[in-house]
């Protein structure tokens, strides 16, 4: 019988830009067992919304998280705004949409590069990032902010953008895409990058679900789920279909990510030219009272805010569960069995957001 | 909006797992546990399926009484029934991973509970030694 011997997995670890640690287990160069640790930069900030006012709060909650930082901030708002039965002004819910989406894609853009740098490929590493600064300045242009959007506000929207602006941005998608184009040619087609993804960490379908995987991990392994079907913001506007892959390895996580990238340049070709004129905002009176789970799709997958207020202008509970906290277990079952080797590859493929886990 | 109707179904302590095990048998996946500090503890258990959105909800007077753990039907729940012994203090009964504590690393156990929130008044510093 061969030796056992636990190795650990950070909390530092150069695939790991933020700290999580997991104790594994081995048995000569393969993984039998991975038991996970957090908290090592818990902030409290669930706690922190019983004392502030819930509508100062939005700022927090963008704050959960630098990439995915517009949908914390919409998805709190959405969330208050369906306890106080408020129903947004038109404009509001397209460019809501608009900004998700730019949103998805500068965080699946930033994950493939990191992907590339992970297993050695630097070349695809700079080049993602170098398109992805597109994005970026269309993010700047339209809400003042590259990473923080600061855009989101209980009742609509912080900042309207001008039509103008409006009508130029689908030319520098275009732009975009076609840059984007043989970046992911080269990691569909090459063959060092097949031979580190394919046939890697593979998480059967039914596992996908059991064990509450969500996001590109759960379509990754075959399962049709997309919060954006439920047609919050205007998505109940667009032709949303969600990216499935059926072989549920490392391979298959990442062409759902780059197929998803492509489907927000299809959504955002819908939603620009259809962005309604009028107001972006509503006046908001009075305070939560009331409960409510607002569900929403954020790059990483499923996010779920719950907030519970009695009246008053600092809230009850606000909760946030995060997809990377939901694709911890299936992220345990994916490292069974696998080489040591391939365990960071692998745990890069949830796209772990451990800011979002430690909130 | 297609966003289905959020049901709510309240149930005793005691009958839990026989709520948790219905929603399995409908095909749903567990989407989150939610602790609520409120006079005593409200747990809201979370669960989709095609079309639908419900929440099986318990009351919990206090923190001496043990939670049955939903791990032996939905194994990863052990990750939010860690995390709710360790920010609430609530214990669980058959959790299939059970941390003991460790799954979070706060400096004061159990913060959510009669913490005071940041920026509140701290209580006076006594100093290393009490003086």
């Amino acid at each position: 019988m061969a030796n056992r011997t636990v190795i650990p997995f950070g909390p530092q670890h150069p695939v790991l830009p933020e700290p999580i640690h997991l104790d594994l287990v081995i048995e000569d160069e393969h993984v039998v067992e991975a038991i996970p640790s957090f908290g090592f930069i818990h902030r409290g900030l669930e706690k922190l919304a019983e004392k502030r006012d819930f509508t100062e709060f939005t700022f927090v909650a963008e704050r959960i998280c630098g990439i995915c930082s517009y949908i914390h901030g919409m998805g709190y708002c959405q969330a208050i705004e369906s306890v106080m039965g408020l129903e947004i002004p038109e404009r509001a819910k397209w460019l809501r949409t608009m900004w998700a989406e730019l949103s998805r894609m500068h965080s699946h853009m930033m994950w493939l590069g990191l992907l590339g740098d992970a297993f050695g490929f630097e070349n695809l590493f700079m080049a993602f990032w170098r398109v992805r600064e597109g994005l970026l300045d269309i993010i700047e242009e339209t809400s003042g902010g590259r990473v923080i959007f600061g855009a989101a506000k209980v009742g609509g929207i912080r900042r309207d953008v001008p039509d103008d602006l409006l009508a130029r941005i689908p030319a520098q998608l275009a732009k975009i895409e076609a840059e984007m184009r043989p970046i992911t040619d080269v990691f569909r087609d090459d063959f060092s990058v097949r031979q580190r993804l394919c046939g890697v960490g593979v998480l059967s379908q039914k596992d996908a679900y059991d064990l509450g995987a969500v996001g590109p991990v759960l379509r990754g392994s075959g399962v049709a789920v997309d919060t954006r079907l439920e047609g919050y913001a205007a998505y109940d506007r667009v032709q949303v279909e969600p990216i499935v892959e059926s072989d549920g390895d490392c391979w298959a996580r990442a062409m759902v990510r780059i197929r998803e990238v492509y489907q927000s340049f299809e959504i955002l070709k819908q939603v620009l030219p259809n962005v309604p004129a009028g107001p972006v905002d509503m006046k908001v009176t009075g305070a939560p009272n009331g409960e409510f789970f607002a569900r929403l799709e954020q790059p990483r997958g499923e996010v779920i805010y719950y907030v519970k207020g009695s009246g008053k202008k600092q809230l009850d509970r606000f909760r946030v569960r995060t997809p990377t906290f939901a694709n911890i277990p299936p992220l345990l079952k994916m490292l069974q069995g696998c080489q040591l080797a391939d365990v960071p590859v692998i745990v890069l493929t949830i796209d772990p957001c451990i800011s979002c886990a430690e909130r | 909006m297609n966003a289905p109707v959020q049901r709510y179904v309240e149930v005793q302590p005691d009958a839990l797992l026989e709520a948790v095990r219905a929603q399995q048998l409908t095909g749903s996946r567990l989407v989150q546990i939610c602790c609520t500090k409120l006079a005593g503890f409200e747990l809201t258990y979370s669960f989709a399926r095609a079309g639908a959105f419900d929440h099986v909800r318990v009351q919990i007077p206090d923190n001496t009484v043990k939670v049955p753990s939903i791990s032996p039907i939905y194994s990863c729940s052990f990750a939010y029934e860690n995390e709710i012994h360790d920010l609430f203090g609530l214990s669980f009964l058959g959790l299939n991973i059970d941390y003991k504590g460790t799954f979070y690393k706060t400096t004061i156990p159990a913060p959510m509970v009669g913490t005071p929130v940041c920026g509140a008044p701290a209580p006076k510093d006594k100093g290393a030694h009490g003086e």
